[in-house]
């Protein structure tokens, strides 16, 4: 029995995946958009890791005789109206913003496979659960992830925890739909019949075949997560003053709008072109986890 | 379909209820006693004690929640610290504002988005198409409140096209309104307008291979025809799908928007709440949107079969 049972796990798909990794990631690596993608976000990811050697000034430091300057070959990007360096507060932005979505996609993954998978799998809870995910998704996703900021306060650490809370149902209800499909393959019922334990079965079998959309789906997570840290700290319950944020350094240029422009440009600029990195990677990746859409493949 | 109708209206109950419950629960998780708010922090014990008891808070959660709940079902959302009047009164004044803003953004996002879908689509492959589909790459990566910060900076600030900010109802003044809401809307629907041209771009590819349209151009049908006509309206029922699963980040986008352009909607309103700890301001605002949205989804769920008769509802 036992022997019956590790032959089919040999030919079960989550096992014998190897040969379509290697296809998709074939395939990436000629998407010349996703590529880009790509390029962007080890780029934004360099700039955010090595913010301490790239900046040309402490994001803090004033430089009061020089306040609302314009860019210039001093301040390439300007300075603010306390004379910061906006080059060296953008730079230590990325940080911020970066760290937010990496975090956020994480752990909305973690916690969103969690109880997607034994939403997916075990019919009892899965009523329950799947309300109270409708219920969280019923909610517009700044005006919760507000909500949740008025009661825990501005921070860091607490935007990831407003936005993991806001983007798990999503999560939880796409991997769901993928356990309840990947429940129906032959080979998975078989191995139940065979007494599989339900967590290995889980976790070795059928959650492999979900690895796609879970992929994409935490790739366009961390875009969400990017652009709504940036909005709560626009809107002032994000990071707090002290910690330079892209959509805190917007927030200061709209006040200056009309003598220092350049304020409110240049961060707006930075979440564009990271967040249009991170599209173009998810489409990509998207392309090219999916069989369907491979050319030629 | 009336039966659906009936059976998605009752789905939608618990949805809310798990809403209200998790609307009421969060402002309970708020660290700090809420009676305390209504008093100067000098306040004694028994004068603390006296306003919990007022409030209803002494109670246990499960009966304040019923209270709370029963006052909600008769319109009663409480009073707002900050305002110093009821949540409800205020909620109702802002709705008009924000409405006038999301239909206009709305509207916006079709026209824009379902033409330049189409465009793209009868000139497949060629440059129009190339530039739509870049265009709508970078609708998508543009945060919202940069794009108004923008548009405020080029056609507010320096062109004088338009004001910088302020609300005109419609209603009394047409023109005042339109450009008093122009720039926000503008901003609001450009990501949705960039998602509709992308929806509509690939359903109107599919449908123009489809057999009725190669029976029709066999008839001798000019293509112009063909794709407005027939092509187009088969095309834009995914489009209704879309435009119903982004009722949800218009709202969210409302709130952003409205505070760039200073706009006075709910959410500008529930910006300041939050700013100001105003939670039963928050719990209101949260439980009114979330039941517009709600309402708005089941209404686009049952508009289905009225766009495809193909749809049963079995």
């Amino acid at each position: 029995m036992t022997e019956t049972g590790s032959r089919l796990a040999e030919q079960a798909p989550g096992d014998a995946a190897k040969s379509p990794q290697r296809r998709a990631l074939r395939a990436l690596m000629r998407d010349p958009m996703a590529l880009a993608g790509g390029t962007v976000l080890v780029a934004a990811v360099l700039v955010a890791a090595l913010a301490g050697v790239i900046a040309p000034y402490d994001p803090e430091e004033m430089f009061v005789i020089d306040r609302l300057s314009a860019p210039s070959r001093t301040y390439l990007f300007g300075t603010d109206n306390f004379g910061r360096d906006l080059l060296s507060r953008v730079v230590h932005g990325a940080r911020t913003s970066l760290l937010v979505a990496g975090l956020v996609a994480g752990a909305a993954t973690l916690f969103g496979v969690a109880v997607g998978s034994v939403a997916g799998y075990y019919r009892r809870v899965d009523g329950p659960l799947m309300r109270l995910m409708d219920a969280l998704m019923a909610f517009p996703s700044i005006l919760l992830a507000l909500a949740i900021m008025a009661i825990l306060g501005r921070g860091i650490l607490n935007v990831v925890i407003a936005l993991t809370l806001v983007y798990t149902p999503a999560m939880a209800r796409l991997v769901r739909g993928a356990v309840l499909a990947a429940k129906e393959y032959e080979y998975v019922e078989a191995m139940r019949a065979l007494g599989g334990r339900d967590w290995r079965l889980l976790i070795g079998h059928v959650l492999p075949n979900a690895l796609s959309v879970i992929v994409v789906q935490a790739t366009f997570i961390s875009v969400y997560a990017i652009l709504a840290e940036a909005g709560l700290s626009f809107l002032g319950a994000g990071a707090p003053p002290s910690v330079p944020s892209w959509g805190g350094i917007l927030a200061e240029g709209r006040e200056y709008m009309i003598e220092a422009p350049w304020i409110m440009i240049f961060p707006g600029l930075a979440i564009t072109v990271t967040v249009l990195g991170l599209n173009l990677l998810g489409d990509g990746l998207r392309d090219a986890l999916d069989p369907s859409t491979q050319k030629g493949g | 379909m009336l039966i659906y109708a009936l059976q998605r209206a009752v789905a939608t109950v618990p949805t809310v209820l798990l809403a209200a419950v998790l609307a009421f629960v969060l402002i309970r998780l708020a660290p700090g006693d809420p009676a305390a708010a209504f008093l100067s922090p000098a306040a004694t014990q028994d004068e603390v004690a006296a306003v919990r008891q007022r409030l209803g808070l002494d109670l246990p959660v499960p009966v304040q929640f019923a209270y709370w709940f029963g006052n909600v079902l008769r319109g009663d959302l409480g009073r707002s610290f900050f305002l110093g009047r009821d949540v409800t009164t205020a909620i109702a004044e802002r709705i008009p504002a924000t409405l006038q803003l999301t239909v206009l953004a709305l509207a916006f996002a079709l026209v824009v988005g379902v033409s330049a879908g189409v465009l793209a689509a009868v000139n497949h492959n060629r440059l129009v198409d190339r530039v739509v589909m870049i265009v709508s790459l970078l609708g998508v990566s543009v945060p919202v409140f940069w794009l108004g910060l923008l548009l405020m900076w080029v056609f507010a600030v320096n062109l004088r096209w338009f004001p910088t900010g302020g609300y005109v109802p419609i209603t009394e003044d047409l023109l005042g309104g339109l450009r008093s809401t122009a720039l926000p809307a503008i901003s609001l629907g450009t990501l949705h307008a960039t998602l509709i041209a992308r929806i509509t771009r690939s359903s109107m590819l599919e449908y123009m291979r489809k057999d009725f349209a190669r029976t029709a151009r066999s008839k001798g049908l000019s293509e112009r025809r063909i794709n407005l006509k027939h092509v187009l309206r088969n095309a834009l029922i995914p489009v209704v799908t879309v435009v119903g699963g982004t009722l949800g980040t218009l709202l969210s986008g409302a709130v952003i928007i409205e505070t760039v352009f200073t706009y006075p909607g709910i959410g500008r309103l529930v910006v300041r709440a939050v700013q100001q700890r105003d939670y039963n301001l928050v719990q209101g605002v949260l439980l009114v949107v979330t039941g517009i949205y709600v309402f708005v989804n089941f209404l686009v769920d049952v508009s289905y079969g009225f766009f495809d008769p193909r749809i049963r509802y079995d």
